[in-house]
């Protein structure tokens, strides 16, 4: 037998099998016989081998200990109530439960986001919502019984289910790069960091302004108003419109017939459904009173040595722009962009005059999202779709943590348990 | 009774036949005891944990399936005798008291003459102390493997572990145990010189 020492101490200087055999007092005279041949080539691991094997024996020496008595157990040493062994804990398929617990949380997370309870937290909706009702229908009986019982019709708490149009703030993610100062070792180091910022989408509109302008006619200088468009950088909450279908509890006076309850005002309105209709007690929000102050100002100066009457027109806006109503009031009034002209006359005469007249236009007109919203009826509830990016909120967060803990510390309760 | 064998009592032993499980008792007592004493170097605590070992598995005894009974039982011991060590913070040093036993009284003797008597009194302080340096999982291997001769199966069977890492335990355990033994060559007899 060719015996290599060095082949004895493998990985991590753990002796081979045959070495094993040897500190264990193996008697095979073949090995022992090469060992003390070769015990010239590695005299120390040869030593070390042989007080491995030194060692053992001096272990294999100690005489097993023997119980000083009876262990036997008698009924009194057990508990009072021995455990059934009908249930056990260790019986439990463990990845079983895990898997019926994680089904039942897919679940409730599923019927939570199909009932609309479920807020996905992705995106910032800090703005107030303005919303527009597009369409609705009532959907399934009313809710509660009719408050007064009168012989044709009666009030009674109707769901109703609605598209509306919701105007909700749009905010960007901006990549930004800021310098840090930090204690680093007691040290202060500056660190340059980039950070993901969210910020109001910053947009440029166009600014109608009035400037007084002084110019030469003909030689003779003029002042005149005039109306400049300037187009400003402006920072403001920038809103996109979506479309939410939405259920709501309106108060509805419905007719009571032998097959139960109709909706008095959808019948009424069956032939010609009339966007009136809609204004119901379920508004979200109250329409803002329009604020504009359509008295245009306007200033015109004759020079009294013009040979020619000059033209001047002015135009006001109104300082406020007030939002669009959204609500469900669609007899509120839109409101009429205050413009007017002024028209400024001069004649050669000694004794100049300028007469400035200020007229607004007869018709108003409706602002780009003004309320008048047509309200088709019935209308097929378009497919809500949300692109932003889904998140879960805090209570999920502690929901979903909470039950891999449970679960966690089931598996290890178990497994403790099968140990004994 | 005690002429059945293991399989027929455990299977008495899951329908609540306690004369039955006292007859497995007998039959592994010395076993789970000398293994206790060695771990925890107590004779109080180490019956104490025999006793709770054996009360533990009647009581567990339906969560047994097909395999080695007595590591089985050896398994129940030594998660006692951790539990045990760590409660009384032992792991590596045992406190000496009247309980604490003497491996004096467990090496075997040659002879019974008073000299040899005295050689194996020093030899089983040696062994004694060279174990109390060990850790829990090294003691519990050389014990296992050196001291009580199971072999390595079920050594690991009883330990919880491959059989890979009873071999590696048991390689560092023996070469601690011999480094203690060298260091201190006036605890062993003159003629167990290292």
């Amino acid at each position: 037998m060719i015996f290599n020492w060095r082949r004895l101490f493998g990985r991590r200087g753990e002796p081979d099998e045959t070495a094993q055999a040897y500190i264990e007092g193996g008697s095979d005279p073949a090995l022992e016989e090469e060992i003390r041949r070769l015990e010239d080539e590695s005299p120390e691991e040869a030593r070390d081998i042989e007080e491995l094997r030194q060692t053992v024996e001096i272990l294999r020496s100690v005489e097993p200990a023997k119980a000083p008595r009876s262990f036997a157990i008698q009924p009194d040493m057990l508990p009072e109530r021995r455990r059934s062994p009908g249930f056990q804990l260790a019986s439990i398929p463990v990845p079983a439960v895990a898997a019926a617990v994680i089904a039942l949380f897919v679940g409730v997370l599923v019927t939570l986001n199909m009932t609309g309870t479920l807020r996905w937290g992705g995106d910032t909706e800090t703005a107030t919502v303005i919303q527009t009702v597009v369409a609705e229908k009532a959907v399934g009986a009313p809710m509660a019984e009719p408050t007064a019982t009168p012989a044709a019709a009666v009030t009674a708490a109707v769901p109703v289910e609605r598209v509306v149009e919701k105007e909700v703030a749009r905010t960007e993610r901006v990549v930004e790069t800021v310098i840090v100062e930090k204690q680093v070792l007691g040290e202060a180091v500056v660190v340059v960091e980039t950070v993901i910022v969210e910020k109001p989408v910053i947009i440029t509109e166009k600014v109608v302004e009035t400037v007084v302008v002084e110019k030469q006619v003909e030689g003779k200088s003029v002042v005149v108003v005039e109306t400049v468009v300037v187009e400003k950088p402006v920072t403001r909450v920038e809103t996109v419109v979506e479309k939410v279908v939405e259920t709501v509890i309106v108060e509805k006076v419905v007719t009571a017939t032998p097959t139960g309850l109709v909706d008095a005002e959808a019948e009424a309105a069956a032939p010609a459904p009339s966007p009136t209709a809609k204004s119901l007690a379920a508004t979200t929000m109250p329409a803002p009173t329009p604020t504009a102050t359509p008295a245009p100002t306007a200033t015109a100066t004759a020079d009294p040595t013009a040979t020619q009457a000059p033209t001047a027109t002015a135009t006001a806006t109104p300082t406020t722009t007030p939002l669009p109503s959204p609500t469900a009031t669609a007899t509120s009034t839109p409101m009429p962009t205050a413009t007017a002209t002024a028209t400024a006359t001069s004649t050669p005469t000694p004794t100049p005059t300028a007469t400035a007249t200020a007229t607004p236009l007869p018709t108003p007109a409706p602002t780009a999202t003004a309320v008048p919203t047509p309200m088709p009826e019935p209308t097929p509830m378009p497919a809500v779709t949300d692109d932003r990016a889904p998140g879960l909120a805090v209570w999920q967060w502690l929901l979903l943590t909470g039950m891999v803990a449970i679960m966690a510390a089931t598996w290890i309760y178990v497994r403790r348990r099968n140990a004994i | 009774m005690a002429s059945l064998d293991d399989q027929l009592l455990i299977d008495l032993s899951r329908g609540g036949d306690l004369d039955a499980f006292n007859a497995l008792v007998e039959r592994y007592q010395n076993a789970v005891y000398s293994v206790a004493l060695r771990m925890c170097g107590n004779r109080a605590a180490a019956e104490d944990l025999t006793q709770n070992t054996f009360i533990s598995a009647f009581q567990n005894i339906v969560r047994f399936r097909d395999g080695n009974f007595r590591a089985w039982l050896l398994r129940i011991a030594r998660n006692a005798t951790y539990d045990y060590l760590r409660r009384s913070k032992r792991g590596r040093e045992l406190t000496v008291d009247e309980d604490v036993v003497s491996f004096a009284e467990i090496v075997e003797s040659p002879a019974p003459g008073p000299e040899e008597q005295v050689l194996t009194a020093e030899l089983g302080e040696a062994i004694s102390q060279g174990l109390a340096e060990l850790s829990a999982d090294h003691r519990l291997s050389v014990v296992l493997v050196d001291i009580e001769g199971y072999k390595y199966e079920e050594a690991a069977e009883a330990m919880g572990v491959s059989l890979g890492t009873v071999k590696s335990r048991l390689n560092r355990a023996r070469r601690q145990l011999r480094d203690f033994l060298k260091a201190r060559p006036e605890l062993l007899p003159g003629g167990m010189r290292l």
